[in-house]
């Protein structure tokens, strides 16, 4: 037979040739994912620099300089206390993403945690899931503002509250994604060879759940800076002359009609941040985990 | 076989072009046939060669993007179908023309009841009285040999197995008692006993309703048994046509004869062969010879410079530059 | 079907139990001295003292817990300090108020967001599609009492067509309500709306590559009713499992937007028993809010069954 016939038009199509970083290169062709990191990256470089940025002391009252519109001079404008508004946004930058990331963190933890748990032993997962369906019964922001609330306000607070009301629906997806996993072949290989459960969830268990936690932990980031602007909207966050994009918001309220760029900015930049945030969700869940619909 | 002056459907350079990813190709190039008046036309060829494509296109079904009807006419009833309003399309479609398709398990909608399905067919195609229609829908689901059909109207497709399901697709295929039925692999999903089932009926709806009928297969012993004309397509092109009998005998393309030859045989219980080595090439990355030429053991230098037209003789056609090469009778007819 | 409903309230009643206990547990996260906390800085002992009695504080906890249940069980959430009357009187007074303007922005999320959805699916990667998907995205991205601020610059202030604020009650004048309310419905609508879209569009790209959908085209059904009916049946099945998800959202909005807004709804009773610390309130509220929510999510599950012979039949879970 034509055996070198065979092997050169067809078997070019049928296999392509194998990069490195398949992920992400995958990643980097995907223009929304790409707008995204710009948008957070902005953020972020605003958040890590901000002692380099501000030349004015977020807190420094001035009066005679207050309300001053954006411009050459004051480039964000000035409050009614004649402070910096781009000291206080980039400031409110900083601890946005800080109490997002802290919200992350422990809820990366907790979830991995109590999903790996329900899901990897039966015995235990009736009960933390009826445990996790109750705190879901809860709207998040109300649980929030009910756990802050008890707390007590500050940032501190926020993130805990934060986390505790996200933790559930991370350790969801994670038990799903170890539901799957445990009943595959080579799970039970190690099992057979006598692998101790611990070590059967950190080295086979989990590593296969990462591309839908990665994807969630995305979302729940943008949440949080969100939901975190909200609790100190309605004076649950850090207290008042502490910059936080909700605080200022809150407290630009008051003069919207003369000063309206104190709220427009502030609220532009938290846009900014979860837009960019969740672009980067979606980019992460087209590419890696294709399979995810629109989640809340 | 009825030789009639007009063919009911006459298929003339239908060709469909794909856009993907990776280029653009033509999934159906060139195709052409007649079909006559209460014959069955068998199409067959490998996986991929287009065979679904066809009959998607003659009816506009083509899934666009990424696909699209480029060139061809394809006349029924004095009129190109390919130039008709979307409008006028539908009330040929489910009517006049109806189509039957390869998978029995998705093919319906799990939401609506069996009944629905069919009555929503003759609903638009008829005008019925609802007990009419009704009554219709029951005698049709009978005919397809459903048990208690008036009961079966009320099921949802989740409810039956998968010959159950083909059964009642050919119900709704039948409903308007259409003059021709595209048959797209009827039969492929199923098992081997439900198989027989199905292709009995569909032999003896064919001949009780006397519609012309296109089947698509990759079985040539279902074109053996039931067809009375072949259409070998290959990557996308019509590569062999004739009468059964000639073509099974003396098969002149060496394509068909590959097929042949990969045919189990009846006295033994092994499984088909595949003798052809490799496979349909994909996408457009074809040179300009013959499109077979990298799997055919007789292909010379001509066949890779120049692609073979389809020459005709009779009731027979080959598209082969060593057609006459590629002959020895094969003993083996069904 | 009997089953399936028999099955889903049994399974609700554990989730309800839990959920009074979380309410009850919130109290204890109060730190230090509650009572202290409550009765306020300045407040002599004798304030304090007869706080921490009318809350029960003095009890161990054990007693406290019957007593949160015996209570319960009577329909009873507790006493607000601020008002001194009982919370459920509150609660159900402002339901109305909250109850319309959560179910017109139900109304527009459903309307739009389904409708948006649908056709930049119909019309997948036009300048619409683009368009429709950029909207919805900068609706589940922007934060809601901003944009509602932002709402009231423009349409209040700047052009004077909207009330800034206030409510007026449905049952004394429609048009009224229908004005004071547009502004807190929109900004209130505007997440879900996105989402909705977002979630719609996905999955009626997916419905519309089905095996029937083609079947149904094959069979000479014109556009609308593949379309309208055929697609859009099993579009809606998806999509009814979010309006629980959609509800919670809408509920937890309500509480910024409500007070941003001045509603007298249970948003804006919650948000301003936050800082005057007035937690049987907020404990109180956060239950009835759950239940609610339970109730609604049943319903939801119901309407789903009802669309989804395979789940009405007992096929499914
Ligand atoms: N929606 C689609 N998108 C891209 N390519 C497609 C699509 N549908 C079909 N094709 C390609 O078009 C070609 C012809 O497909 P077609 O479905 O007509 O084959 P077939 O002969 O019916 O095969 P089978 O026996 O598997 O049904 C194949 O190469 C296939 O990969
Ligand atoms: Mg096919």
């Amino acid at each position: 037979m034509a055996s070198e016939a065979l092997s050169s038009p067809l078997d070019a199509v049928a296999a392509p040739p194998r990069r490195r970083f398949p992920t992400l290169r995958r990643l980097l062709r995907h223009k929304l994912f790409l707008v995204g990191a710009f948008l957070f990256s902005i953020v972020l470089v605003a958040a890590l620099f901000a002692d380099l940025l501000i030349q004015v002391d977020p807190n420094r009252i001035s009066m005679r300089h207050k309300f001053r519109p954006p411009g050459s001079e004051w480039i964000f404008g000035t409050d009614n206390f004649g402070r910096s508004q781009w000291s206080r946004v980039v400031k409110g930058a900083q601890l946005s993403l800080a109490i997002g990331f802290g919200v992350v963190l422990l809820n990366a933890l907790f979830g991995t945690l109590l999903g790996a748990l329900a899901g990897y032993f039966r015995a235990l997962d009736n009960l933390l899931m009826r445990i996790m369906d109750a705190f879901m019964a809860f709207p998040v922001i109300l649980l929030a503002i009910g756990i802050t609330a008890a707390l007590g306000p500050g940032s501190i607070n926020a993130v805990i509250a934060l986390a505790a009301v996200y933790t559930p629906r991370t350790a969801r997806i994670v038990r799903a994604s170890v539901l799957v996993v445990r009943e595959q072949a080579y799970v039970e290989a190690a099992r057979a060879m006598g692998a101790s459960n611990l070590r059967i969830l950190l080295r086979h268990v989990l590593p296969n759940c990462t591309a839908p936690l990665i994807v969630q932990l995305t979302f729940i980031f943008a949440y949080s800076v969100l939901s975190e602007a909200v609790l100190s909207f309605l004076g649950l966050g850090a207290a008042p002359p502490t910059p936080t994009w909700g605080n200022i918001i809150a407290e630009g309220r008051l003069y919207i009609r003369e000063a309206p760029w104190i709220t427009l900015i502030p609220g532009l930049a938290l846009a900014m941040t979860v837009l960019g945030l969740n672009l980067l969700g979606d980019g992460l869940r087209d590419v890696l985990d294709p399979r995810l619909k629109v989640q809340q | 076989m009825t030789t009639s002056p007009a063919p009911v459907l006459s298929v003339q350079g239908l060709t469909t072009e794909l856009r993907t990813e990776r280029g653009r190709f033509n999934a159906v190039d060139g195709v052409s046939f007649d079909l006559w008046p209460g014959e069955v036309l068998g199409i067959v060829g490998e996986s991929g060669c287009g065979k679904s494509m066809t009959a998607l296109s003659i009816l506009g079904l083509v899934p666009q993007p990424p696909g699209r009807v480029v060139a061809g006419r394809v006349l029924f009833e004095g009129r190109d179908l390919l130039q008709l309003p979307e409008r006028e399309l539908q009330r040929i479609r489910g009517a006049k023309i109806a189509m039957i398709f390869q998978e029995p398990m998705t093919s319906l909608n799990p939401v609506f009841t069996v009944g629905e399905q069919i009555l929503e067919t003759l609903r638009q195609h008829e005008r019925l009285g609802r007990r009419a229609a009704r009554d219709r829908a029951i005698e049709l689901l009978a005919k397809v040999g459903i048990p208690s059909p008036a009961e079966r109207l009320e099921s949802y497709p989740h409810e039956l197995s998968g010959g159950m399901r083909q059964r009642v697709m050919i119900a709704i295929a039948l409903a308007c008692n259409p003059k021709v039925l595209l048959a797209d692999e009827p039969t492929t999903a199923l098992d081997v006993t439900i198989q027989a089932q199905i292709l009995d009926l569909l032999e003896r709806l064919q001949a009780e309703l006397g519609m012309a009928v296109v089947l698509i297969t990759h079985d040539l012993g279902i074109v053996a048994e039931f067809a009375h004309r072949v259409l070998v397509m290959y990557a996308g092109r019509v590569i062999e046509e004739g009468p059964v009998e000639a073509i099974f005998e003396a098969p002149a393309h060496p394509y068909t004869r590959g097929l042949l030859e990969s045919l189990p045989d009846p006295e033994s219980d092994r499984e088909r062969l595949q003798v052809i080595p490799g496979s349909v090439p994909q996408l457009g990355e074809l040179g300009p010879g013959c499109r077979f030429a990298p799997r055919c053991a007789l292909a010379g230098p001509a066949c890779r410079q120049a692609d073979p037209p389809l020459a005709r003789a009779g009731a027979r056609a080959v598209a082969c530059f060593r057609a006459e090469l590629a002959t020895p009778p094969v003993e083996r007819v069904a | 079907m009997l089953r399936y409903v028999a099955h889903r309230l049994l399974a609700s009643i554990p989730v309800l139990f839990l959920v009074t206990l979380i309410s009850f547990g919130l109290m204890q996260l109060v730190p230090g001295d509650p009572a202290i906390l409550i009765a306020g800085l300045q407040a002599t002992p004798e304030e304090v003292e007869r706080v921490r009695r009318q809350l029960g504080l003095d009890q161990p906890f054990h007693v406290q817990l019957f007593s949160w249940y015996a209570h319960l069980l009577r329909g009873d959430l507790g006493t607000s300090l601020l008002l001194g009357r009982d919370v459920l009187d509150v609660i159900l007074e402002r339901l109305p108020v909250s109850f319309s303007i959560a179910l017109y922005a139900l109304v527009l999320t459903v309307a739009v967001g389904l409708f948006a959805g649908i056709v930049a699916a119909l019309r997948q990667n036009s300048l619409v599609d683009q368009l429709v998907m950029t909207v919805a995205l900068l609706g589940v991205s922007l934060p809601n009492f901003w944009l509602a601020l932002m709402l009231v610059v423009l349409f209040a202030v700047q052009l004077g067509w909207l009330p800034s604020g206030g409510y007026v009650d449905f049952r004394e004048d429609f048009w009224g309500w229908l004005a004071s309310a547009t502004l807190p419905a929109v900004s209130l609508a505007m997440l879900q709306m996105g989402l909705l879209a977002r979630i719609t569009r996905s999955t009626m790209l997916e419905v519309l590559r089905q095996d029937y959908i083609r079947t149904a085209r094959a069979k000479g059904l014109p556009a609308r009713l593949v379309v309208g009916k055929h697609a859009l049946k099993n579009v809606m099945i998806p999509v009814v499992t979010v309006l629980g998800i959609v509800t919670s959202l809408l509920l937890s909005g309500s509480v910024v937007i409500e007070t941003i807004f001045s509603i007298p709804g249970i948003g804006s009773l919650l948000g301003s028993s936050i800082l005057r610390r007035d937690y049987p309130v907020i404990q109180g509220g956060l239950l009835f809010v759950a239940a609610m929510l339970l109730v609604i999510n049943l319903l939801v599950d119901l309407l789903y069954a009802w669309l989804d012979p395979r789940i009405r039949y007992g096929h499914g879970e």
